[in-house]
C-alpha cells in the first residue's frame, strides 16, 4: 500500500518538524564571537529574563496594584470582620480593625433564629432553574435564529434586540397583575416564569455563532450530522467559553434578583437570600450588623465558588486549531 | 464510484451582476481525476459546492449516478470535501473526527473502527489518531482532513485547493500522496486548484473556468499544446504564452519580421478560416529558438530580441525580453515582455540581443476577432 505513495510523504519525516538532526551549517556562515548588543537590547533582554524593568519601575507597578487591591478588597474585608464581631465592638471608637472579641455566633444566629437555611435553599432553587432555563432557551433560539432560514427571521431579530432596551420595571406591573390573576403569588413559578424569557443569551450566543468558521457547519452537513447533533457534537463544545460566560453572567443575575421576588414572595417558604437579608435587618428594632454581615457573607460565598469554577473555562479558547492557525 | 454531469447548471448570487457558474455543462467520467482552475473569482470553488450541495443550482441540473440531485441537501449528495481550511472538529481527536459522519449514518462501532484503521493506515495517520487537531502540524491536519472524507467511501470527492496552506515542499509530496490515494481508491475526484503545476500534473482532464464560464475542459497535455482561445492559452502555462497580434497572412502563410520574410507556419486550411489577412500567433517560451547571439546574415529569417530580465531557475533560465521592432511594424505584443527559456542562464545576459524564431509547427494561431484557436473553428 505504501509503495503506491511517494517516500518523501509516506515518511514521518515529510511532516516539517524539528530537523531529527542539528547538523553544523555550512562553513564560513557563522560569525565568531558573542553578538554586539547595545543599551536598549539589554534592557530588553532583563526584561524579558523575569527580572526585568528598573527597580523603580517594578515598585510603582506594585504600588499601583497593592492600592487598586485595597480598594476592593476594604469593604470586602469589613464586611467580614464585621460579621465576626460582637455588637459593641461594632461600634467601637475607634473602630477595631481585629473582632476581639471574636464572635462566630453572628452565623449560628443567623442560620437557627432566622431561617437563613430556608432562604438559602430558595435562592439555589430560583437561580437553578432560571439558569437552566434561560440557558436552553438562549442556545437553542440563538441557534435558530444563527442557522435557519425563515420568513421574518430578520424582523424577529430585531424585536428580540429591541426587548433589551425594555427596562425590567416598566414591564412589573402588568407582570405582577397577570401573576396575581394565576393565582401564582408567592409560589416560585410566579417568581421564576417572568424572570425566565431573556433576550440578552439569545443575542450573546448567536452573535458567537456566527463568529463560527462556516467551513465546520458545512463539514458537518457533509458529514450529514443533524440539526442537534450538529449543536451538541459541533456547534456547543466549540462554544464553552462563551456559554460559560452566559451561565456565569445569568447565575449572578438571578441570584442577586431584588425586585420581582421581593413583589412576590410575601413570606419565608420562597423568599431567596436577597430578600432575606431585608428581613434580618428588620427582624429588630436597631440594625444588628453583625448577623447582616454575617448573612450578606453567606449570600456571597456561592457566587465567589461559582465565579472560580468558571473563570478557567471562559478563558479558554477552545476554537484554537479548528482551522489553519 | 459514480459519474457526475453538470447540465448548464449556473449559480446567481445578484440577478443584476453575471452569474458566478454560469451555464456550465460537463460531464465527469467515474472514478475521473477532473481539475478545476481558473483565476480568482472564476466560480471554480463555486462549481463545486454546487456539487457538493452547498449552494443552490440556481439553473440547469446535476447529475451524480445519472440521479438528479439539484434539489437534495448535500448530506444525501454522497460526496466527500476536503477543505481548503482543513474545517476539523477541534473539540474531537482524528479518530473522533473520521468517525463522525460514519456514526451519523448509525454503522456498527467494529465496522466504524475498522473502516477508521484502514484510512488512518493508508494515510501513515496511526500515530496521531488520538491527538485533537490543535496538538497537529498543518501537513498532519490536512492528512486528517482527508481521511475524514475518504473513511466513508464517498460517490465523489472534492477539493477545494487542499495544498494552499502548506509549505512547498510538502506540497510536493502531498500532491503526489493525493495522486496515488485517488488512483487507488479509484474514486471520482473534483479538484480545485489555481496553482499550475497541480492542474498540469494531477488530473486526468483539466477543466478552465474564466467569469464562470467554462472556457475548455481537456486533457493536460493537449490543453497546453492546443489552448482553445487566448484566455486559456494565457492562463495556462508559466510563464506566458507570447502572443503576436496583428500577424500578416499572405497567400496562406503567416510571416512575421522585417519585411515579412519569416514564415510561421500555419498549415494552409488555418488560412480558409480566417476573414482579414491578420491572425493572432502565440508561442511558448521553450518554443523560440536562438538563432543567433550575434548579428547574422540570416537575420531575415528571425526575430532580434533586447533581453531586459533573466530569471534563473538552476536547471534552466528563462530570459524576458521586449521585441525590438521596426517602426512601421502591425504587429503588437500582448505581454509587455516575451518570455524565452534558456537551457542554461549563461546563455544571455541583460543587454543582449537574442536572434530567435519560434519552431516550426509550435505556433498556436488563433481567430482575431473571436480569439479561439483556428484548430477548433
Amino acid at each position: 500500500m505504501s509503495t503506491a505513495l511517494s517516500p518523501a510523504a509516506a515518511s514521518p519525516a515529510a511532516v516539517p518538524s524539528a530537523a531529527p538532526k542539528a547538523l553544523p551549517p555550512t562553513p564560513g556562515t557563522q560569525a565568531a564571537g558573542e553578538p554586539p548588543m547595545n543599551a536598549r537590547q539589554s534592557a530588553r533582554r532583563r526584561a524579558i529574563s523575569g527580572d526585568g524593568g528598573s527597580p523603580v519601575g517594578r515598585a510603582f507597578g506594585y504600588g499601583a496594584m497593592v492600592l487598586t487591591a485595597l480598594v476592593f478588597l476594604l469593604p470586602l474585608y469589613f464586611i467580614l470582620i464585621t460579621s465576626l464581631k460582637t455588637h459593641g465592638d461594632i461600634y467601637s471608637d475607634p473602630i477595631s480593625w481585629i473582632p476581639d472579641p471574636f464572635a462566630p455566633e453572628n452565623f449560628s444566629t443567623v442560620m437557627n433564629n432566622l431561617n437563613f437555611g430556608t432562604y438559602l435553599r430558595n435562592s439555589i432553587i430560583i437561580t437553578a432553574i432560571l439558569t437552566i432555563v434561560e440557558v436552553t432557551l438562549g442556545v437553542l433560539s440563538a441557534y435558530g435564529f444563527a442557522f435557519l432560514r425563515f420568513p421574518g427571521r430578520d424582523l424577529l431579530f430585531l424585536l428580540l434586540i429591541g426587548s433589551l432596551m425594555v427596562p425590567n420595571q416598566i414591564t412589573i406591573i402588568s407582570n405582577y397583575s397577570m401573576v396575581a390573576q394565576w393565582g401564582w403569588r408567592n409560589t416560585f413559578a410566579g417568581i421564576i416564569v417572568p424572570l425566565a424569557g431573556v433576550a440578552f443569551g439569545a443575542f450573546l450566543m448567536r452573535n458567537h455563532f456566527l463568529s463560527l468558521p462556516t467551513e465546520i457547519m458545512e463539514a458537518a452537513e457533509m458529514d450529514s450530522a443533524g440539526f442537534f447533533r450538529t449543536l451538541f457534537k459541533v456547534v456547543l463544545p466549540m462554544s464553552w467559553p462563551t456559554v460559560s460566560a452566559f451561565v456565569l453572567i445569568t447565575v449572578v443575575t438571578e441570584w442577586n434578583q431584588y425586585l420581582w421576588p421581593f413583589l412576590i414572595a410575601s413570606d419565608d417558604s420562597v423568599m431567596p437570600l436577597p430578600i432575606g437579608l431585608t428581613q434580618l435587618q428588620n427582624s429588630e428594632g436597631m440594625t444588628n450588623w453583625g448577623p447582616v454581615m454575617a448573612g450578606t457573607i453567606i449570600t456571597t460565598l456561592p457566587m465567589l465558588l461559582v465565579f472560580i469554577l468558571l473563570q478557567k473555562q471562559m478563558i479558554k479558547g477552545l476554537t484554537a486549531g479548528a482551522v489553519k492557525g | 464510484m459514480a459519474t457526475v454531469a453538470f447540465q448548464q447548471a449556473s449559480r446567481i448570487f445578484d440577478s443584476s451582476r453575471p452569474p458566478a457558474v454560469n451555464r456550465v455543462s460537463l460531464e465527469i467520467a467515474d472514478g475521473e481525476f477532473l481539475v478545476l482552475v481558473g483565476p480568482s473569482g472564476s466560480g471554480k470553488s463555486t462549481a463545486m459546492r454546487m456539487l457538493a450541495g452547498l449552494e443552490p443550482v440556481d439553473e440547469g441540473a446535476i447529475l451524480i449516478d445519472g440521479k438528479d440531485v439539484t434539489e437534495m441537501r448535500a448530506r444525501d449528495h454522497d460526496v466527500a470535501m476536503v477543505f481548503q481550511s482543513y474545517a476539523l472538529y477541534p473539540n474531537m481527536t482524528a479518530r473522533q473526527n473520521m468517525a463522525f459522519a460514519l456514526e451519523n449514518l448509525k454503522l456498527p462501532k467494529d465496522e466504524i473502527a475498522r473502516k477508521v484503521e484502514s484510512a488512518a493506515r493508508m494515510l501513515e495517520l496511526e500515530p496521531l489518531l488520538d491527538k485533537k487537531p490543535s496538538a497537529m502540524s498543518g501537513g498532519q491536519r490536512q492528512r486528517v482532513a482527508m481521511g475524514r472524507s475518504i473513511v466513508r467511501d464517498p460517490k465523489v470527492w472534492c477539493m477545494d485547493e487542499p495544498l494552499s496552506n502548506l509549505d512547498a515542499k510538502l506540497r510536493v509530496s502531498t500532491r503526489a500522496q493525493i495522486a496515488a490515494l485517488q488512483r487507488e481508491l479509484g474514486v471520482t475526484t473534483v479538484y480545485v486548484t489555481h496553482d499550475q503545476t497541480e492542474a498540469m500534473t494531477m488530473g486526468d482532464r483539466v477543466a478552465v473556468l474564466e467569469d464562470g464560464v467554462l472556457q475548455q475542459v481537456d486533457e493536460p497535455t493537449h490543453m497546453y499544446e492546443n489552448p482553445g482561445n487566448t484566455f486559456v492559452a494565457e492562463f495556462i502555462g508559466s510563464p506566458s504564452i507570447t502572443l503576436l497580434e496583428g500577424v500578416r497572412v499572405d497567400r496562406g502563410r503567416a510571416l512575421l519580421g522585417e519585411g515579412h520574410t519569416l514564415d510561421l507556419g500555419m498549415p494552409a486550411q488555418f488560412a480558409a478560416k480566417l476573414d482579414g489577412d491578420s491572425v493572432i500567433a502565440g508561442v511558448r517560451p521553450e518554443n523560440w529558438e536562438i538563432v543567433s547571439r550575434q548579428s547574422t546574415d540570416r537575420e531575415d529569417q528571425c526575430v532580434p530580441l533586447q533581453v531586459e530580465i533573466i530569471e534563473n531557475l538552476g536547471a534552466e533560465a528563462y530570459a524576458y525580453c521586449t521585441a525590438l521592432m521596426t517602426p512601421d511594424s502591425t504587429v503588437s505584443m500582448r505581454q509587455k515582455r516575451i518570455a524565452v527559456r534558456l537551457d542554461s542562464a549563461k546563455d544571455a545576459q541583460i543587454g543582449d540581443t537574442l536572434w530567435v524564431r519560434p519552431r516550426v509547427g509550435a505556433c498556436v494561431f488563433f481567430d482575431p476577432s473571436s480569439e479561439i484557436n483556428l484548430r477548433y473553428l
